[in-house]
């Protein structure tokens, strides 16, 4: 069985014996036991069983291939934050926890099949981070400031409308506030 | 003579407008009419679709938050080395029910604190309250 790359159980374990080739199906299919290494089109891996055949295993694809490119962007406007050093506003704010990030992260990827664009990614004073959504006359602020909580702000037509927090574990509550920025696309 | 040294003792020598414990402590409240400053940090810059930026209620939250009184210093001094410097009344975060209280502190006479935890509604009213001291410079 093998694990992308890796074979991590099965009859057949045995090393690699080459680190990459290029895969070229037909080549390999016509001369699977042929004395001259096949070429490969397309980087692999290549391992030979126990019995002597020689396996060419794809690598995984390439996340950034099926990553929806608001989540690429916005995971990477978030690891900008971690260049922050201490007191980067000048009231003496801390660095943005790991902690922190790491809930942001998990927020975002619970909301990775939803139909938006990347939020703007912007530094909460006192350490934090805010998450903000504009659609036409509604806005949505999502803010981690507490390990424990999302807190997030509904303003309509430049109006705060509502606010409070949900726990962290909760995505169900994080795709109802998208539903409720675009109400339409459901 | 008895009488006047018991009053004496009432006269604070010091006083403490820093220390909330502190026996002497005076507590100024900012009038309404004074204008607050804040330092605006880049990465809290919001850019508006019509070209021009606004502070970000994130700068605005926490507690007990810091600002300058404008009255007590010059934009120079308190910008140090932010991008922006963002002013508003006093009267804004009074009216939604917050003191602004004088807190002088020995590397800056003009600093004041918004008492308090500013919720996310009211750091968002605050902030589009806010006008450009000076405009926000990027790197």
């Amino acid at each position: 069985m093998y694990e992308g790359n890796t074979l991590i159980s099965g009859q057949n374990e045995v090393e690699p014996i080459a680190a990459t080739g290029i895969l070229q199906s037909d080549a390999f299919l016509s001369n699977p036991l042929s004395e001259t290494k096949p070429r490969y089109k397309t980087p692999c891996v290549v391992k030979t069983t126990i019995s002597g055949d020689e396996i060419a295993i794809a690598p995984p694809a390439d996340p950034d291939e099926t990553t929806a490119p608001w989540l690429i962007k916005t995971t990477g406007d978030l690891d900008q934050l971690t260049n922050l050093p201490d007191n980067w506003d000048s009231y003496n704010s801390p660095s943005i926890s790991s902690r922190l990030l790491m809930n942001a992260k998990n927020f975002l990827s619970s909301l990775e099949f939803e139909n938006i664009s990347p939020p703007r990614v912007v530094p909460v004073s006192g350490g934090g981070i805010q998450f903000e959504w504009q659609y036409g006359n509604r806005e949505l602020e999502v803010e981690f400031v507490e390990e424990r909580f999302v807190g997030y702000l509904k303003i309509v037509n430049d109006q705060p409308t509502g606010e409070g927090q949900f726990s962290i574990s909760d995505y169900d509550s994080g795709r109802l506030l998208i539903k409720w920025l675009r109400p339409r696309q459901f | 003579m008895a009488e006047t040294s018991s009053i004496l003792k009432f006269i604070p020598i010091c006083y403490s407008m820093n220390d909330e414990s502190d026996p002497y402590f005076i507590k100024i409240l900012v009038p309404k009419n004074e204008s607050l400053w804040r330092r605006i940090a880049e990465s809290q810059i919001v850019k508006l679709e019509i070209g021009t930026y606004r502070p970000s209620s994130a700068a605005f939250k926490g507690i007990d938050i810091s600002v300058d009184i404008a009255s007590k210093s010059t934009p120079e001094r308190s910008i140090k080395t932010s991008s922006g410097l963002a002013g508003f009344l006093a009267k804004v975060p009074i009216t939604l029910g917050y003191q602004v209280i004088e807190n002088p502190i020995p590397e800056n006479p003009a600093h004041a604190i918004i008492k308090g935890k500013i919720r996310r509604g009211h750091a968002r009213t605050i902030a589009k309250a806010c006008q450009w001291v000076i405009e926000p410079r990027f790197t």
